[in-house]
Parts: structure tokens; sequence; C-alpha cells
């Protein structure tokens, strides 16, 4: 089930009603019950994959505990550092094995051919499962978390299943940690009315960015990148720039509905976006995409490896295995692993032409406070991110260099005039509400960057505005959005008969 | 206390507004062409006020003009046929028909009888019931008729059209937004002349797709519950690729509604009382043009007029729009006649 599904639309409510009519010490059952019904979904039998993580996760917390009883020093060190290694191990395993199987059997084939030994041949195809990233991640933060003496370990095994299976937060984000979810869900959520009206317009404003947003974006971006050969470097240009709003709309409208949903039944879930395209750095664009990601890769990567402690050269080493790992945690396939290292990279440079720049500054009595300074550090970060986002989008790292080569080279301006930029993959009229939208969410995030609420101020309104406010995005979701069936028009129109 | 139960008004009021939007908006947004129109239109007629209801396929549209039975005899009357309307479909539009209309005499085109699914398409399903209000009919539909075949998500856009069409806004015009109400009453004005050859007639019978009788079987039942008279009859065709399917499957039907005691019109052997000219009368193998329909018309009139008690409302000052209507008609179906004549003659 998908949260932007019409079945969600239906499951949800339900859920929402016997979650408070249903006593607080029958809750997390339910909503464990909700949560799986929820998974089983999409495929019964996965179920028992994350059902497996749970349950290594969960002892894996009951362990370490019992660890930290022993008396001796050296001893609890070693059984503790067990129990995380246990842990983790079998977590990955499960993951790389469902997500990275293909790609490494296809990698050492590849590699296998070019030293003319014959092929690896596997004859079983893996599905991978839905969300298998997320949850792995999220039961994995609670191993460490008990670890590092961070959270007192869960004793009520349905708790800590419900901890992993949440389902708003299920299938894409935000990657929760135990110290925030489970101690929610140990906590009492009375009705507030306060939170569901504000849960309902996030859930809304949610639809409105992956459903008008995104999947509109994806047609352009699609028909432009399936056929890049056939078009020149502005509308390569302009789809590229279309594509990082699409990856934004489509993880953070996800986001805002998982978020939303969750607040509906009393759950702060972490913030996952803060207005990303407003920094005006690489590394501050890392502090504001997918931060429950970018935290946790943080949090149980780089510091684990040395963070900055450890002097510049490992620190940039540092750098340089979070950014591929998370590339690679993107998807089984080498075209996200150079986008994860064109990021690292960005990084570094970064850091390493700091002290030139601050000279620059102070040279050309710059101040960098001042607007026109900043803008341009805006301008300079996007571009910098969307070139990256071309290896995220392409199928393969040799198409985004020939996108990026057709970018350079196939210079045509008469596409400006006759309109044709607008015409790609969709109806010219269709564009002109995407780019509508487009304002209408820049808007909101500049509102955003300057710490303006928007969805609590606009709660304290007048019901008119309210109204008026929901009723656009409902019939611009209904109307704009990308879902139902195709319609064909000819069907309905030229069979007279 | 007062806080929550402002809190549930503003509720109220906000999924108030919502629906009556919802519903403009899905009103605005269907397809509108002459057949997906018809059913629109007929619920706009004032109720009580029609007489006789046609129900079919195509060949129902192309063959009765209400228009003309006002003129010559003042029956009103309207034509509810969709293209390809399956007998399911017939059925749950008459069934409609006579809760808001409560006409006296039903007449069923059997050409449908011929399909040997529950539809030829979805979007024939959709033009044949998308007008139809969310009542107990459509709820029947989606679940007695349309539960066999389609799932539930299939289903839903049935409930909500908007599913399906909310990609016309784009091509939306004038008429989507003010639709134009069809003074045609359903008839459908074919404007070719297409030579065609007689078929030859036979009695041999085809079987047909038993759920069709099955709703056949369904309409007599509801015409008897509600004391509405019930005539099948099947418009004229000229010989084609599978006519003597079409002709067999229809004769099943034929059969089947003598041994109810239901009338029954065979156009096909009426041609010589009808004088059908196969040169002339045909805009295709299937379907009559205008001169053609104004034989089957004409013949169904003197029919209803001679078999029922039909009031004449031609003078009465409720049915001025009808007068109004008719007058336009005829300038215009002369018009075509003529022009039509004129091209076949060059």
């Amino acid at each position: 089930m998908l949260l932007n599904s019409f079945v969600f639309l239906i499951f949800f409510p339900i859920v929402c009603i016997l979650y408070y009519i249903i006593p607080y010490r029958f809750r997390h059952i339910f909503l464990l019950i909700a949560s799986y019904y929820f998974y089983m979904c999409w495929n019964a039998k996965y179920a028992l994959l994350m059902l497996t993580s749970t349950v290594i996760t969960y002892l894996s917390g009951l362990l370490i505990h019992r660890a930290n009883q022993i008396p001796h020093e050296s001893k609890r060190e070693k059984y503790r550092k067990l129990c995380v290694l246990v842990s983790f191990s079998l977590n990955l395993a499960i993951l790389v094995f469902f997500k990275y199987f293909n790609f490494l059997i296809e990698t050492i084939n590849h590699i296998l051919a070019h030293m003319h030994i014959s092929l690896l041949n596997v004859d079983f195809d893996v599905v991978l499962p839905v969300g298998i990233s997320f949850y792995t991640f999220q039961a994995l933060s609670y191993t460490v978390d008990v670890y590092r003496g961070d959270i007192y370990r869960e004793k009520n095994f349905l708790k800590y299943a419900l901890f992993v299976s949440f389902f708003p937060q299920l299938v894409a984000g935000p990657i929760e940690r135990s110290k925030n979810l489970l101690k929610q869900i140990n906590g009492k959520h009375d009705f507030d009315i306060h939170k569901v009206h504000t849960g309902l317009s996030r859930m809304l404003f949610g639809l409105f960015q992956k459903m008008v947003l995104s999947d509109n974006i994806s047609v352009i971006v699609t028909e432009v990148y399936d056929n890049h050969s056939s078009y020149g470097s502005l509308e390569l240009i302009f789809a590229t720039i279309l594509f990082a709003f699409q990856i934004y709309c489509d993880f953070g409208g996800y986001s805002n509905i998982a978020i939303g949903a969750a607040r509906v039944m009393g759950f702060e879930l972490m913030e996952n976006f803060n207005t990303p395209y407003m920094a005006d750095t690489v590394a501050d664009f890392w502090r504001r995409w997918h931060i429950s990601l970018t935290t946790w890769f943080r949090d149980y990567l780089y510091i684990p490896l040395g963070g900055n402690r450890k002097g510049r050269l490992r620190k940039y080493i540092n750098i340089m295995i979070v950014f591929l790992t998370s590339g690679l945690w993107h998807g089984a396939s080498w075209h996200f692993v150079a986008w994860g290292g064109i990021n690292g990279i960005y990084q570094i440079i970064g850091d390493v032409l700091r002290p030139i720049r601050d000279k620059m500054a102070v040279w050309f009595e710059v101040d960098r406070k001042l607007f026109s300074h900043r803008i341009i550090k805006v301008v300079v970060t996007f571009v910098l991110v969307d070139i990256s986002w071309i290896f995220f989008r392409a199928d393969t790292i040799g198409q985004a260099l020939a996108i990026i080569k057709g970018m350079c080279t196939r210079i045509h301006l008469g596409v400006l005039l006759d309109g044709s930029l607008f015409r790609m993959g969709i109806d010219i009229k269709q564009c002109m509400i995407v780019l509508a939208a487009l304002v209408l969410l820049i808007l909101t995030d500049i509102c955003k960057y300057i710490k303006l609420d928007l969805i609590e101020g606009l709660c304290r309104q007048g019901v008119w505005l309210q109204y008026m406010v929901y009723l656009f995005l409902i019939y611009s979701v209904l109307i704009f959005g990308s879902y139902g069936p195709a319609y064909d028009a000819s069907q309905f129109i030229y069979f007279q008969f | 206390m007062k806080r929550v139960i402002t809190n549930i008004i503003q509720v109220i009021i906000f999924i108030l507004i919502f629906m009556i939007i919802f519903i403009k908006i899905n009103d605005i947004l269907r397809v509108k062409v002459h057949t997906n129109d018809t059913i629109g239109s007929f619920y706009k007629e004032r109720s009580d006020s029609i007489d006789v209801i046609f129900v079919g396929s195509s060949h129902a549209f192309s063959s009765f003009s209400p228009m003309e039975l006002w003129d010559d005899y003042g029956i009103t009357s309207y034509n509810l046929s969709t293209g390809c309307q399956s007998l399911p479909c017939s059925y749950y539009l008459m069934k409609e028909a006579i809760r808001t209309q409560h006409p006296k005499v039903v007449v069923l085109e059997t050409y449908a009888s011929y399909y040997m699914t529950d539809y030829i398409s979805t979007a024939r399903v959709h033009q044949a019931i998308d007008c139809i209000p969310l009542n107990q009919t459509k709820f029947e539909i989606l679940t007695d008729y349309l539960s066999d075949t389609m799932s539930v998500h299939e289903r839903l856009e049935y409930v909500f059209p908007i599913a399906l069409y909310h990609s016309r806004w784009k091509e939306l015009k004038k008429n989507d937004i003010r639709p134009k109400k069809t003074y045609l009453r359903g008839y459908y004005t074919q404007l070719h002349i297409n030579e065609q050859q007689e078929i030859d007639l036979s009695d041999e019978v085809v079987e047909v797709y038993e759920k069709n009788i099955s709703y056949i079987e369904k309409m007599i039942h509801l015409c008897e519950k509600n004391d509405v008279e019930l005539i099948m009859c099947q418009t004229p065709i000229a010989k084609n690729k599978d006519y003597k399917n079409i002709c067999g499957r229809m004769k099943t039907i034929e059969n089947y509604a003598v041994e109810q005691g239901i009338s029954y019109i065979n156009y096909d052997k009426l041609r010589d009382i009808l004088k059908l000219d196969y040169k002339v009368d045909f805009a295709d193998s299937k379907h009559l043009n205008i001169i053609g329909a104004s034989k089957t018309t004409s013949y169904m009139g003197d029919y209803l007029k001679t078999h029922y008690e039909l009031a004449d409302h031609r003078n009465e000052t409720d049915y001025d729009n009808w007068v109004k209507d008719c007058e336009f008609y005829k300038k215009y179906i002369h018009q075509k006649k003529e022009e039509m004549l004129s091209q076949r003659n060059q």
C-alpha cells in the first residue's frame, strides 16, 4: 500500500478512528497489526523478513543489556561488541542479499569477463522488498543506541516490533530513532484536534507535492532522459532542473504525508527535509536533505569511523566512505555510487578551498551576509547539486556523461521561441500548471526558510481561508494529479456507434 | 464541549462544500458528445413529462426520433440509447427512466442480444451509466452487473468518474461547463446515404449470451411491477459480414418475447410495408439515416397510437418547449434531407 493510493485513503481513517476508540494499553498492538497489514498488502511473505530483522535487533537489545551486567570490563566490552557485530552482520546480510545480490553478480561477471573467465550463472531473480533499506537502518539504530546507552532496552517485543514497522514511515522514511519513536510508542496519545488538523493539512500538502508536482514532472524528465540524444542543451538543462524538484517533491512529499499521518495519531516524527534548495553550500544542502538518513550516516558510520577527529586526510576518507555508501543505499547501481561520490568530492573540495575563499572575501571586501552574495551561493549550490542529480537520474554513468555532453554541445535556442520546451511529454497547459505549482512550492519553501510555519499559521486563520486553501489543494490533486486509469479520448469521442 | 460542537459543525460544512463542488466538477469533466450527454440531458427533463422511452444500442438512436413522434402524434418520448449499450445497461437505464418519468410504454431495441460479453468496452459502460446519480440503481450496477468482470478499483471509477476524466481539464470547452440540452432527445441524426443490400430473411435461431436473456427477463418483471407496457423491436439492418448471426440471435429473443406475451416488432420483415429503400435509407449497413428513421419512427407512432392510450400533449401549455424544439428540428431535418438527396443525385 502506498501513502498516495486510494486504498490508503480508506485504510487510514479506519485505523485512526479505531486507534482512538481502543483503550491505551491495546493501542500498540492494534497499530502493530495495522502496520503489518499495511506491509502485507504489498507482499505477505516479505513481512517475515521484516519480522526477522525485528527479532534480531530486539534480541541484540536484550543481550547488550544483559552484557552490561557483566562485572569484568574487558569481557563485558567484548560481549557487547559481539552483540552489535552479530546484529549488524545479520541485518546487513539480509539487506545485501535482497537489494544488492543482482548488482553483485553483475559486477563480478563484469570483472570476470575482463579476465576471460566464464561467468557466474544465477538462475533466480530477487525481488527487492519495499522499504527494506529504511526499516533495516531504523532497526540497526536501536542496536547501537542500546549499546551506547542512549536508550534503555525495550522489553516489550510488540512495542519494539511496532517501532520497526510503524506504517506511516515504513516504506519511505523518515528513518526514525528509537530515542524519539520508541519513547512515543510507550507514551499515551490523547485525541488532540489541533494535532489532527495540522497533521491532515501536512498530509494534504504532501499529496500535492507528490501527485501534482513530482508525478507530472516525472513525465517530462522521463521523456527527455529516455530520448536524451534527440534533445538539445536547453531541453536537457530544463529537464535536469525539473528533476531536482521531482525528487524533492517525491521524497519530501512522501515524508510530509508520513509525518502528517503520524501526527494525526499523536506521534511526532523527525523532520526530513528543511528547504534543501535554500542551502548555500553543499555541506549545508546535506544538513537539509533527507535529514533522517544523513544523520543516521553521521551517527552510525561517520562518527564510529573517527569523524573529523583523526586528522584531515582521515576526515576526507571518512566523508568519501559515507557518501559512497549513501549512494549505494539509494540503489544497487554504479550511477548511484557516482552520485554519492560526486557529493563527497564537492564537500572535500569545499573544505580544501575554504581558506582560499575566506582570504578572497577579505581581499575583495565581500560582505558575506549580504543577500546579493548569499543568493549567488544558493544558485551555485543548486547547480552543483543538480549536476550530481544527473548521475542519480540517468540509468548508467555513461548516459549521465552523454547528457552532460549534450548540455554543453547541442545548443539550439529555437526551442525558446516555438514553445516546444514546454511540450516535452506533456501538454503545454499541463506544463504551465506544473510551473505554477513549482512557484507555489518555492514560495512555501521561502516561508519555511524564514521560519514562518505556514501550516500552524493557517490553522490559526479564519475558517473561510482554511476552507479555501484545503479545497484548492484537494481539487488541485484531484484534477491535476497523476492518478487513475489513462483516459483515452478516442474511446469516448470518436466511436459514436 | 462548545468547542467540540463548533469543530464538528465546521467539518460538516467543509464536507458539504466539498461535495457540492465535487458533483459540479464531475459533471463538468465528463465527456459530452452526443451519446454521452443523452443521459445527462434526460435527467433535466421535467419529471413525469415523458410517456415513451426507447432503450438500446446505436440502432435505436438512429431509428427513433422523439421530435417526429411529437410532431405527428403529440407523443412525448425520449431515446435513452447509447453506443453499444449492453442489455444490462438498458435494464438499469429503463429502471431510472421508470423512477423519474413513470412512462406508459418502454421500447427495447434488441440488437444488443448480438453481444456475447457483459459489455463491449468500459468506455461504453461509462457512456451509458456515468450520468446516473449515486443512488440504488448505481449501487446495483456496481454490485450485480459489474462485479463479475471488474475489480473494486475499476468499479470505483464509476462512483468517482473524476478518476477517469480528470485529465480532460485541458480540453474543456464552453459546452462542458454549461452543456446545451439536446433538443433531439436522444435521437442521433445520421447524415449520409450509403447504398446497401437487402438481407435474406430467415427464421433460423442462434444461441445468445445467457446473461442477456436474464436481463431481458428482469426488464419484463420491472415493467410488470411498475405497470409499464414493454415493446421489443429490431430495427432494419442491411447485408453485412455477420448479419446471419445478428438476425439469428435477435430471432431467439423474438421467440422468447412471443413466449412471454411481449409485443415484438421485427422491422426487417416490415420492409415492404415501410417501403424501405435500401439505396437511400441507410447510413451504413447497420444504421438508418434520417430518411430511413422517418419511416421506422412513423410506423412506431402508428403502432403506439393504435395499441396504447397515449395522450396528445400538443395543445397543452406545459409542453411549449417541445413545440419550440420541434420547429427547430423540422427546419433542420428538412434542409438536411434535401442536401443529402441532391448530393446523391449529383
